[in-house]
């Protein structure tokens, strides 16, 4: 089933594991978004995420990929151009501040986060647009939130009042 | 109650009407339900999608952004000269952007007003004569001001630093019944505490008789007998939400309240104002900045009222401070740093704690085409550029009296700065290029006045050049606010409504 059956099939409940989704795509069932695109978005977040261990478990990137696609398909032509983009800046420029005349996904990890470091540090803005969406995405998995400390708490429990919006 | 959602309705849809509302946010759903309470028949067409309270505030932020807002909040404004790009966000669903504010709401400022009646003649506009207005608005979305224990840690630590250096603050006023503090009303209000219009206006204009089509964009407004006789459109549907059956009311009366964004555009494809030479010109965004710091101790922001105070101590350099918070997906995305580094400052996200600054631009910007497609400009006032670093300096000083060890500006490439370093860092030469801006509140695209040459529509938000066509938004307003607009433009709009009400609909 496509995520146009449905009309918002992704409202886990924050406490549990989020079950992969299904993106947004056209009827027949081909992608809204190039897969191009969003491989290069999981090149950048492997080393974006990555920690000493190395790069976020692949389930957390499949998670983050799927999500991406869905973002970016119901953002609209024009914001897929700007992240598309970025992505194709960022994978352009970021060997280059090592030197090196490959592709950002030939890099091993550790180099493509010092890559990446380098470029934020000289040239922040592409960077920033592909960070800025794909850490949106990312923190909002149950175990990157846990592991950056954040609980979603609020200061006072609430009580949910009967929703007088327009139905 | 009426709703038809446009991505499910089959076939064409005409509909007749005495008034059609052009969009659903804080300027449409006011003039809706007041009209539509005075027995006329009003329907209401909105671009964006029809989501319901219980389902936005279960949407996390990410999915708030896909479902909610235009382009997914990647709309941006290019910037001209020694200006950044920035980003301005606005909402596309029901309700509009006032689903998606934090919810403050300040009355225009006296001074503002002063100013629209000198310099732009706008004699009405005065604070004895919209004290009434504001009122009604204020009773009807139960605006009231946020008590101290809803304040965030994150709020509290700047107030302190405020405190320190001499700097005056003040509580806000929010249109919120039984607030929690989640932190998060910009991605709607996950307990339906906050009074938005899809839970305030358009259950009234509803419950009146109106009608709304969601998930529908107006092409045009379509003229009668020399007057304004209705728009045509398109519906929108499938996967990519695209113009499928047409769309065409029949209206004695056409309101467009799309916002200072698509407003200009709709009235320039509809061939509105072109004498004046201004549809589209003079918006002003109030540019804003958010300055992140780190706290030994932890600060946990997101628990308290998204928006709590504010100052305006710096009044003269044109900048407020106001309270805020983002999610830490966000916060983490803005702040320095790849693998791990990245991680480190991500660990320290309960320890951040944020402020915002915001200029009382003169504007600069303008909404226009190119090759039909819309885009914004935005080139920054010298005086508006300058106040950028006083607001960098003055904030990071706030928050090193607060307390804070080390603050991130809305510079990219900086980093970390601790005080020493501040007291060293050259702002005042930060190329533009590397500041991050953003905006909630583009204002002025359609602006009001006394005459066609210099404004769009009259003092009443009739177009001058097509009788029973009115325009009531931000896109009126004939200058920045230097405060959240929420408040102003719903009051405007009640003022438009109330003239609309005594006024008799033109015989069809």
């Amino acid at each position: 089933m496509s995520r146009h059956d449905r009309d918002f099939p992704s409202e886990a409940d924050p406490d549990s594991e989020p079950g992969l989704a299904v993106p947004l795509r056209r009827l027949d069932g081909s992608p809204i978004v190039s897969p191009r695109l969003i491989a290069r978005a999981r090149v950048v977040a492997e080393a974006l995420f990555s920690t000493a261990n190395g790069p976020p478990p692949a389930s957390r990137l499949d998670w983050l990929c799927i999500e991406a696609e869905d973002f970016l398909a119901r953002a609209g032509a024009r914001s897929r151009f700007v992240v598309g983009l970025a992505l194709w800046v960022v994978g352009l420029l970021a060997p280059l501040m090592l030197w090196r005349l490959v592709p950002l996904g030939r890099l091993t990890v550790r180099d493509r986060a010092r890559a990446l470091q380098r470029l934020e540090d000289r040239f922040g803005a592409p960077v920033l647009a592909v960070k800025a969406m794909l850490s949106i995405l990312y923190y909002e998995h149950p175990d990157a939130a846990r592991e950056v400390g954040f609980d979603g708490a609020c200061l006072k429990s609430a009580a949910v009042p009967q929703l007088p919006g327009v139905s | 109650m009426s709703i038809v959602e446009g991505s499910r309705h089959e076939g064409d849809l005409a509909i007749d009407a005495d008034v059609v509302v052009v969009g659903s946010g804080a300027g449409g759903a006011v003039v809706a339900a007041e009209l539509a309470e005075a027995g006329q028949s009003v329907v209401i067409l909105e671009e964006g999608a029809h989501v319901p309270p219980e389902r936005y505030g279960r949407m996390r932020p990410s999915e708030n952004l896909r479902h909610l807002w235009r382009d997914a909040g990647l709309t941006f404004a290019i910037g001209l000269g020694d200006t950044p790009v920035i980003n301005v966000m606005m909402g596309q669903c029901v309700g509009g952007s006032s689903v998606l504010t934090g919810g403050v709401c300040f009355r225009i400022p006296d001074s503002v007003m002063h100013e629209w009646v000198t310099e732009h003649g706008l004699a009405d506009i005065n604070p004895q004569r919209m004290a009434p207005v504001f009122e009604e608005v204020e009773r009807r979305i139960h605006v009231e001001e946020v008590p101290a224990d809803m304040r965030s840690r994150s709020t509290q630590l700047f107030l302190n630093g405020l405190t320190a250096l001499g700097m005056d603050w003040s509580p806000m006023r929010r249109n919120t019944r039984g607030c929690s503090g989640c932190g998060r009303c910009n991605f709607g209000c996950p307990h339906g505490a906050k009074m938005s219009v899809d839970v305030t206006y358009l259950p009234r204009a509803l419950a009146a008789g109106a009608q709304l089509v969601s998930d529908c964009r107006v092409e045009r407004v379509v003229a009668r007998g020399g007057r304004a006789g209705g728009v045509v459109g398109r519906l929108l549907s499938g996967a990519e939400r695209k113009p499928r059956g047409k769309l065409s009311v029949r209206a004695r009366r056409v309101v467009v309240s799309a916002g200072a964004y698509a407003s200009p555009l709709l009235l320039m494809k509809s061939g509105v104002g072109r004498s004046s030479g201004q549809v589209g010109r003079n918006m002003t965004l109030h540019p804003g900045f958010r300055v992140m710091a780190r706290f030994d101790d932890p600060v946990v922001g997101w628990k308290g009222a998204l928006q709590s105070a504010y100052s305006d101590a710096l009044e003269r350099d044109r900048i407020t401070l106001t309270s805020l918070f983002i999610p830490p997906g966000a916060l983490a995305g803005t702040l320095p740093g790849i693998g791990i580094a990245h991680q480190k400052v991500a660990k320290a996200i309960p320890n951040m704690a944020i402020f915002g600054g915001m200029i009382h631009d003169e504007g600069g910007g303008r909404v226009q085409t190119l090759f039909e497609r819309p885009f914004m400009t935005y080139r920054m006032a010298p005086r508006d550029r300058a106040a950028v670093p006083i607001l960098m300096r003055r904030m990071a000083e706030a928050f090193f009296a607060g307390g804070a060890r080390e603050v991130y500006l809305p510079v990219l490439g900086l980093g970390a700065v601790d005080a020493d370093r501040l007291r060293s860092l050259d702002l005042e030469h930060v190329p533009a290029s590397a500041l991050e801006s953003a905006s909630q509140h583009p204002l002025g695209t359609c602006r009001m006045g006394v005459s066609p040459h210099g404004s769009v529509v009259d003092a009443f938000g009739q177009a001058w050049d097509l009788p029973e066509l009115y325009v009531a938004d931000g896109s009126i307003l004939p200058t920045s606010l230097g405060v959240n607009p929420q408040l102003s433009i719903m009051s405007m709009a009640l003022r438009i409504a109330w003239h609309l009400r005594e006024k008799r609909l033109p015989v069809s």
